[in-house]
């Protein structure tokens, strides 16, 4: 259940602990706008303006409205009370400069106003675009680069959502809610400076219901937030439940359990709706409670300003100022309202988002770092190699612990290995599943590091060969085929995007896929992945082989790569790869006897260490576990069951 | 601040990293990418409207509430503008300190009434909607829980599943807001120009000058800025969708150093994603300046002739005070919401219409696999599966099962061998009655399965599939699926039979362990484990199993078998076979190829019949011996 976690909030004050301080965090989170100094400066500036104008504009209406109106109250008193039904006529000359100033002023800075809008979303955008960019490269270039023990702690959701998510919250933070923040308080300085210049008593009491409005929001967003989380997590198990029912309807029907699914789901849907409706009750009541609030306030300011106009203290206009800016006001308090929130989901995202970014590599190039010799054959060399994983997080633990790597490690999976593989031979390992025999081969590429002893190819200490020069020479196709969205020949040319077309079907021939490939529509064209055709197990394996033969590596490492290719297939890879790796050396590992019989060594693992080395038919006859293995452990393909418990029982 | 992008971006969440199967090719195409190729609006269809405001009926009270109170709250905007001009003209002018305080209790009563007006349209017009959306997501779940395979067969997850959740939410939308928006924003452009109107009939035409531009103008940049977000949409999922490729595959990326141009390849996805919102945001800009200038140079027309009359008063109607020219100033900004709201919600019917349509065409689908009216429960049954001259197709004309007969008695495994598309899946799932047969007839101790109640029929029937689907609940909840109401002694009982208890009882939290999301947290060989035991606690008279092909440790695949055995006993089994092993096994084999039964019998008699089969099983011995 996805969002179960959320269910068991103790209260309603869902701020969680965060590891660092508000102030370090934000830092932390403005740093990420260092880079982009000057888009911030020109964005500060655009929302700045925007809010100026407006402030400018709505004094200039008041004060146009004050203008006008001495000008008629002038014109009256001039005329009389003796004369009321004469038409006084001001110069006309003089009307004319009022209004042009008052209605032309206004025309100017509103129309400046729209100008200014019309960059405002785009100039926000380029810095929000460019500080995403920034982020999602710097996740990228980490995440590719994390060692497989980092690979095994995370779930590839958990890293999408960083990716995603977590830096949209980020994005979220630094281009919207702190420029509200900034819109907010700038507006509210020149709404101060306004109000008071014009009258400070009457400013006062139009400022007295923001400090409880202000509490209201608080308070109401505060709970909302706890029952929006409630709804929503009560949404996604409402939604994956829809999703099981959709893939499981086979299960379901065959079970006949169709009116127990409709009642789950309707409970669950009910639940939706109950968890709703506390939301709406805080919206219908409190918030909607603060924002009446305010506008009821302006009776007491229209009572306050009439008063004080009737006093000769103040202009009719200006309460027409007065009352503009706090509605403004009241608009701002409401938009904050969604800050503080902002602020606890973007510092819970940094903090994940650091602990991914900030991580030390545990394995990465040493400062000195070597190519491999280039006359090097792919001699490889255990000395004393001994491994154990790092302990696996809790299922429940967060990205941040499983970003931990000190959690202590688990029993060593390879002990005290010490093995030699000349150049060109082709040694198979066989063992009991778990007996470590892909871990050993992990250790080649480097995708782990050994806690003791050392693994070298050609001579050199894998740890002080580069990284990507190693890796170049190790082709590996892993017991797990994974392609890429593409065409077939993309996907073999992954690790050398420059191979020509002929190389890239000579690999394919050799991995017996040329034929298959050449059969479908679009041959070598031809798109896999979502859209494109589906390819069998066996075949993905075979792409997969040829990807790894087109690198032309020193050491070809199959780790169980055959399993879905069928046996007699298997073989003609096997002959092709003889040639292919003549001078070369190839590890298998396997798990058919045929394949095991055709090495040139069988090295047998068991429990970590190298329980026996030896040529098939020696070890058949001389090592009993590997006899018990090949009877129970490796698979037979029917005809060989009888020949393997014959020569056993004989 | 709008922010394009974000709402697709953080919508999707966990669709793409849950169907990444390890070994799979890469599937990253959640729902909400799948719903990206659906249409997002169509033309306003009058009877489709209707639909979708026919499920408000139960609710019509709380509905016919929610309306008014939401009209209440547009009338009662034009009160405060009429109430600050008495003030100003009457009261202040008349030095009447008590009309003022009246003035003012008036203006803070009509705030009153709008505080229970607007509570009116968040609790009685949102509730509404979500007992709507209720109703409308159980008919939806309900209808696809009846669907007949073939639809399924046709229809991809994310798509039902869009069906029940962001279509249904589009809806809603609609149909609650439709009304009281259309109505109130009627009420404050009728009323407001009828205030302005009786205030100063010339200052009126000017203002409405400009309700007419303003909507143009809304909906010209809606309609333009369209592509631009499809662009948006299309790079938001095109980004996630690498993102998540290369974290399925960053291990066959390190081992093949591709990191330098994988990220290169996705910082181009990046910039193209950064111009399209760029080119949203220059849409937002351009309208939002179009609005600006407006209302702006319709305020400004205002100010000078009103101030003109005011000053020169030379005007045939006489001079304009200062309340009045307040309260004209505050209606005509009263207008322009609603206008400016026209646009948006226009665009949400259309958005309402595309999803309508393919919520009540999944709705009209008829389920082609129903119970008969007069259908019956099936008694317990002894296992006799009888085929008469069976026909099957999926698609009208193109046959998949050609008169297929053949009987099976209580008891015995049938094994069915044959090509991949020769029809073996078809017979188990005309079996389950997961389709209905399209001529013949199949019989259960000699009953059409088309007579009696699915439920009562399938209750007998167990299905074991090869991708062992289980819920996402613990093991033991798994294990009683079909039976909710044994105890956990008895689950426990039948595992132990099997010789599972071992391996769930080693389980982390043991019975109780999650079983995760499609299974996750088990490996392949514990989920063919419980799907087994499940199957056993169901305790079928027929049992029909498609042979998982995925490889499992050799361990594992003992203790398959031995479970298997065990469920074997005592029941029919119709299985399709992928290992020798099992077919040997089998109390009789069924050969078929392009939909028509071959031969049929016991291995040794099929060998000895040297025909199809012999040959399929001589190319098995033949590889291993080279």
């Amino acid at each position: 259940m996805p969002a179960s976690k959320d269910d068991s909030f103790p209260d309603r004050s869902v701020e969680r602990n965060f590891e660092n301080s508000l102030l370090q965090d934000l830092r932390g989170l403005l740093s990420f706008l260092k880079p982009f100094k000057r888009e911030m400066a020109l964005a500060l500036l655009v929302v700045g303006s925007v809010n100026f104008l407006w402030v400018a504009m709505n004094t200039l209406v008041g004060k146009g409205l004050d203008a006008y109106f001495k000008r008629s109250g002038d014109a009256e008193e001039v005329a009389g009370e003796a004369a009321k039904d004469v038409v006084v006529v001001v110069d006309p000359q003089e009307a004319m400069v009022v209004v042009a100033i008052i209605a032309g002023g206004y025309a100017a800075l509103g129309l400046a106003r729209a100008l200014l809008m019309r960059y405002r979303e785009p100039v926000v955008m380029t810095l929000a675009m460019n500080l995403l960019r920034s982020l999602r490269i710097r996740l990228y270039e980490k995440v590719q680069a994390l060692s497989f023990s980092y690979l095994d702690r995370l779930t590839s959701g958990q890293i999408i959502e960083r990716a995603t998510g977590d830096v949209n919250r980020i994005r979220m933070f630094l281009t919207t809610t702190c420029f509200q923040v900034f819109d907010a308080i700038m507006f509210a300085i020149l709404a101060l400076i306004v109000m008071f210049y014009f009258s400070p008593l009457l400013a006062a009491v139009t400022l007295i219901p923001y400090p409880f409005i202000c509490i209201m929001y608080a308070k109401g967003s505060g709970r909302l937030r706890y029952h929006m989380r409630r709804a929503r997590s009560q949404v996604d198990v409402m939604t994956s439940q829809l999703s099981e029912t959709i893939s499981g309807v086979k299960v379901i029907r065959s079970f006949g359990r169709h009116e127990q699914e409709k009642e789950r789901y309707q409970g669950t849907v009910q639940e939706v709706l109950a968890r709703v409706k506390p939301i709406f009750k805080i919206r219908a009541i409190v918030l909607n409670g603060a924002y009446v609030i305010t506008r009821m306030w302006v009776a007491a300011v229209l009572i306050v300003g009439g008063w004080m106009i009737m006093q000769g203290r103040l202009a009719p206009g200006t309460i027409y100022i007065f009352m503009s800016f706090m509605m403004m006001l009241l608009m701002r308090a409401q938009m904050l309202m969604e800050a503080g929130d902002s602020t606890q989901e973007a510092r819970a995202a940094l903090e994940r988002v650091q602990a991914l970014i900030e991580s030390p590599n545990d394995v990465e190039d040493a400062p000195d770092a070597v190519d491999l010799p280039a006359e090097g054959k792919g001699e490889i060399v255990f000395e004393n190699v001994s491994f154990a994983y790092i302990r696996p997080p809790a299922p429940e633990a967060d990205v941040v612990e499983r970003m931990d790597l000190h959690q202590g490690r688990g029993p060593a999976a390879v002990r005290n290995v010490n093995l030699r593989i000349a150049p060109g031979e082709t040694v198979a390992l066989v063992g009991p599943t778990g007996s470590g025999k892909s871990t050993i081969i992990n250790l080649l590429p480097r995708f782990y590091d050994p806690t003791e002893g050392r693994v070298l190819i050609d001579g050199v200490d894998v740890r002080q060969a580069r990284l990507a020069n190693l890796r170049r020479h190790i082709g590996i196709v892993f017991q797990e085929t994974f392609l890429f969205r593409g065409t077939i020949a993309e996907n073999i040319a992954y690790g050398r995007p420059d191979a020509s077309s002929s190389e890239i079907e000579a690999a394919a021939r050799m991995a017996a896929a040329e034929k298959f490939i050449k059969d479908m529509s679009q041959g070598f064209d031809t798109g896999i992945g979502e859209r494109g055709v589906s390819l069998s197990g066996g075949q993905r394996q075979r792409i997969a082989i040829a990807r790894a033969i087109l690198k032309q590596p020193r050491i070809l490492v199959l780790d169980d790569a055959m399993a879905a290719v069928d046996a007699h297939t298997e073989m003609r890879i096997r002959r092709s790869l003889d040639s292919l790796m003549k001078g070369r050396t190839t590890l298998i590992i396997a798990h058919r006897l045929a394949t095991v019989r055709t090495a040139d060594r069988v090295v047998v693992v068991r429990d970590g260490g190298i329980d026996d080395i030896g040529r098939h038919d020696e070890l058949i006859s001389q090592n009993d576990f590997y006899r018990q293995l090949c009877q129970s452990q490796l698979q037979q393909d029917e005809g060989e069951l009888d020949e393997v418990a014959a020569g056993g029982e004989s | 601040m709008t922010s394009p992008g974000q709402s697709t971006e953080t919508g999707r969440k966990k669709a793409p990293a849950a169907n990444t199967a390890p070994g799979a090719t890469c599937q990253v195409d959640g729902p909400i990418v799948r719903q990206q190729n659906e249409v997002h609006m169509r033309p306003f269809q009058w009877p489709l409207f209707k639909r979708i405001m026919s499920y408000l009926k139960p609710h019509w009270p709380m509905y016919s509430v929610g309306v008014i109170a939401a009209i209440s709250v547009h009338g009662l905007n034009l009160i405060p503008p009429m109430l600050v001009r008495e003030a100003i003209n009457v009261n202040v002018e008349e030095n009447d300190i008590d009309g003022l305080i009246v003035t003012g209790c008036l203006y803070a009563a009509t705030m009153l009434l709008f505080y229970f007006a607007a509570m009116g349209v968040h609790w009685c017009l949102r509730l509404c909607a979500e007992y709507a959306l209720r109703d409308m997501r159980q008919s939806v779940f309900d209808k696809i829980q009846g669907l007949d395979m073939a639809t399924f067969d046709r229809t991809p997850v994310g798509k039902l599943i869009t069906r029940g959740s962001s279509d249904l939410m589009t809806m809603t939308h609609v149909q609650i807001h439709i009304l009281p928006e259309m109505l109130g924003g009627l009420i404050t452009l009728v009323g407001a120009y009828w205030l302005m109107f009786s205030l100063d009939w010339r200052l009126f035409l000017v203002s409405v000058v400009a309700s007419p531009i303003l909507y143009f103008a809304s909906s010209t940049f809606r309609k333009r800025a369209r592509p631009a977000w499809r662009r948006v949409r299309r790079d938001v999922s095109r980004l996630t969708a690498n993102v998540a490729e290369m974290i399925s595959g960053v291990r066959v990326v390190q081992a093949f150093a591709r990191e330098d141009n994988n990220l290169g390849r996705f910082d181009d996805l990046n910039l193209l994603f950064c111009r399209s919102n760029m080119r949203v945001a220059r849409y937002q800009g351009l309208y939002l300046m179009s609005i600006e200038t407006v209302a702006v140079v319709s305020l400004a027309v205002l100010l000078a002739w009103g101030g003109w009359m005011t000053i020169s008063a030379a005007g045939a109607g006489g001079t304009m005070q200062v309340g009045t020219m307040m309260a004209f100033l505050m209606l005509a900004q009263l207008t322009f919401e609603p206008v400016r709201r026209m646009a948006p919600m226009y665009n949400h019917v259309l958005h309402a219409m595309a999803s309508a349509e393919r919520v009540f065409s999944l709705l009209d689908t008829p389920s082609r696999v129903a119970d008969k009216e007069d259908a019956v429960d099936i008694p317990r049954i002894s296992g006799a599966v009888s085929f008469q001259h069976v026909n099957f197709e999926y698609i009208p004309g193109q046959p998949v099962l050609h008169d297929v007969s053949f009987e099976v008695k209580p008891g015995e495994t049938l094994a069915l061998v044959g090509h991949t598309g020769c029809g073996k899946t078809t017979i188990l799932s005309l079996l389950n009655r997961f389709y209905d047969v399209t001529g013949g007839r199949i019989l259960l101790d000699g009953i059409d399965i088309r007579d009696v109640t699915q439920e009562s029929m399938q209750k007998q029937t167990g299905l074991i599939l090869q991708e062992n689907f289980l819920f996402n609940q613990s093991v033991m909840e798994n294990l009683k699926y079909a039976r909710p109401d044994v105890s956990d002694e008895y689950v426990m009982q039948v595992c132990r039979q099997l010789g599972c208890h071992d391996i769930f009882s080693r389980l982390p939290q043991g019975y109780w362990s999650q079983v995760g999301e499609r299974g996750d947290n088990l490996s392949a060989g514990q989920r063919q484990l419980v799907s087994i035991c499940r199957a056993m606690v169901a305790d079928p008279r027929i049992l029909v199993m498609d042979e998982a092909t995925s490889s499992v440790d050799t361990g594992t695949e003992l203790t398959i078998q031995y479970a298997l055995d065990r469920l074997f006993e005592q029941r029919t089994v119709f299985i399709v076979a992928h290992r020798l092993s099992t077919v040997r096994k089998a109390d009789e084999i069924l050969v078929m190829e392009e939909g028509r039964v071959l031969e049929r019998g016991a291995h040794d008699e099929l060998i000895r019949m040297d025909g199809t089969y012999a040959r399929l099983h001589e190319q098995f011995m033949k590889v291993d011996n080279e």
